[in-house]
């Protein structure tokens, strides 16, 4: 029996790769922030903003760990089975 | 009865035998809740009349026909973010001081079919998150082994209840270890099982994806007599697996000769090296799985960090999305600790979402190649012995990596406990995972550690002055 490695590690080889290029800057400016939270509907004092910026890097750390190279078929982990009730 | 508090086993047991009685013995743990909760917080709503009456009505069954299972007649308590029928569920949070909810939560409505004695609703970290935090309406939930100390969270009055002895088993929720960590620090044993085992219906979210119900009791075998009746499909939750429940009991007492563990050393040992204490505890659980007859193995996954990004961003993004309206309409209402968890929100953009769930599949895959040939993995629960409750970092999120968080990742049933006691006497722990919906297996080997060890025949000082 082949051993075969389990979906997506066995695309990797056959489909073309992302860079896993730096996506997002540690740091972060005043008018990034500004646009980040008004179109989250964030309303922050000035004392919150700083802190936040305060760890954005760590943020930014987290975001380039996931971007890791894969083929554009390597699907997300978002799956859902078919229950009873879909039947019925 | 004696003084001595306990497991559900031993007081389903003698209840069986009519030796105890429910009324006496949730009477006990009342006395306890009454001496001790004032210093430990670990109840928000004490339900002492329901409490009473539910034990009065399970000793009449019983004296009539005997009980109807091993949970008949036996105190527990739920997390206050699990939805209870006339009863306050405020997830701590000032959003929901005067919610009473209209119907159970269906983890709530299993443990009252089971025949269990509702105590109250334990004290939580506000919608399971963040915490401890001074600025709610409750105060936190102290360490029942040192009561200047952190239970961990965010089941953190579930496990210091159950520590106390002012409950047998409780209801706790687990995002990225809110099950295991406080059972690891309070020194108990707590389940987060397969994700879509037990129902979230009627449970207040954190995570969508990443959340999981489970209970926490002084042992492993406890924490499997409430999974058999926690277990089961409900279609009101999207997740709910559908699939045989198993005799979560069945293979204890059968020894572990043969199984084989892999041990995740680089977790521990260099992603996130963890205090003496916890690796004296860690290397002394090693040579007692090799005692028993187990065969040990290395297990290499990628690093901590890596599981930890992928949890972290999900759990931000489904966490904002989930509070979204009050955090644009009321987000000074929130405790400090919640508001800057929802902050975060606005760091993280769709497709920084997308590629954590596409890392999320990777990191599945990984495990699951890595458990081919192994019955469980092991390695810490916690980092260390628990800090004072007023030492724990506000955004420890960024600091150093968990240990319970890749296990949400992967949706795999993870058991943390007790492995002996660190700095201070406090407890420390082990955890093991096994695959999913093998919770048999992980409890086999949880409770051949728990039996092979002595670490269930000490309980927290404060509890035998009462």
């Amino acid at each position: 029996m082949t051993d075969y490695l389990p979906w997506p590690l066995c695309l990797t080889d056959k489909y073309p790769m992302t860079t896993g290029n730096e996506i997002m800057q540690p740091d972060i400016n005043d008018a990034a922030l500004d646009y980040l939270l008004a179109r989250a509907g964030l309303n922050l004092t000035a004392e919150q903003k700083a802190e936040l910026k305060t760890v954005h890097a760590g943020l930014a750390a987290m975001v380039e760990r996931v971007r890791k190279p894969r083929g554009r078929m390597a699907e997300p982990a978002h799956g859902y089975g078919f229950a009873e009730e879909d039947l019925a | 009865m004696s003084d001595a508090i306990p497991t559900i086993a031993d007081a389903a047991r003698l209840i069986a035998a009519k030796q105890l009685s429910p009324v006496e013995l949730t009477r006990a743990c009342l006395a306890r809740v009454h001496a001790l909760d004032s210093e430990l917080h670990a109840f928000v709503h004490l339900t002492e009349e329901r409490g009473l009456a539910d034990a009065r009505a399970a000793e009449r069954a019983i004296m009539a026909g005997g009980p109807s299972g091993p949970l008949h007649g036996i105190p527990i308590g739920l997390k206050d973010i699990v939805d209870t029928k006339g009863i306050p569920t405020t997830c701590g949070s000032k959003f929901l001081q005067d919610n009473i909810p209209d119907t159970d939560a269906a983890c709530a409505e299993k443990l009252a079919a089971a025949g269990t004695v509702l105590m109250g609703k334990l004290t939580t970290h506000e919608f399971a998150d963040g915490g401890p935090s001074f600025d709610l309406p409750a105060p936190p939930a102290r360490n029942p082994w040192n009561t200047e100390h952190f239970t961990a969270g965010s089941s953190s009055g579930t496990g210091a209840a159950v520590a106390a002895g002012l409950i047998l088993g409780g209801i706790g929720t687990d995002t990225g270890g809110s099950i295991r960590g406080p059972a690891a620090l309070c020194g108990i044993a707590g389940i987060k099982p397969t994700y879509g085992l037990v129902s979230r219906g009627g449970v207040a979210p954190a995570a969508y994806s990443l959340d999981h119900i489970g209970p926490m009791a002084w042992t492993a075998e406890d924490c499997a007599l409430m999974l058999q009746a926690l277990a089961g499909h409900d279609p009101r939750d999207p997740a709910s697996a559908s699939r045989p429940i198993p005799n979560y009991t069945a293979l204890l007492g059968s020894g572990i000769k043969g199984l084989k563990i892999g041990v995740i050393h680089h977790f521990h040992e260099v992603d996130h090296k963890v205090s003496e204490g916890t690796q004296r505890g860690i290397t002394a659980a090693l040579a007692t799985f090799r005692d028993l007859g187990a065969e040990l193995r290395e297990v290499q996954l990628s690093p901590l960090q890596d599981w930890a990004a992928c949890g972290s961003l999900i759990s931000i993004t489904e966490r904002a999305a989930a509070y979204e309206e009050w955090s644009r309409t009321r987000l000074g209402d929130f405790s400090e600790r919640m508001r800057s968890r929802l902050m975060l929100g606005a760091f993280v953009s769709g497709v920084d979402y997308v590629q954590a769930v596409r890392r999320r599949r990777e990191l599945r895959a990984e495990l699951q190649a890595a458990m081919r040939g192994l019955d469980v993995v092991l390695t810490a629960t916690q980092p260390a012995e628990a800090a004072k409750i007023d030492a724990v970092p506000k955004w420890d999120l960024f600091e150093k990596p968990g240990f319970m968080m890749p296990f949400n990742v992967a949706g795999y049933p993870a058991v943390s406990v007790c492995a002996g006691f660190g700095a201070g006497g406090l407890p420390v722990a082990i955890q093991l995972a096994g695959k999913p919906f093998e919770e048999p297996t992980l409890f086999r080997v949880a409770d051949a550690f728990e039996k092979a060890t002595p670490f269930r025949s000490q309980r927290p000082a404060m509890t035998s002055v009462n």
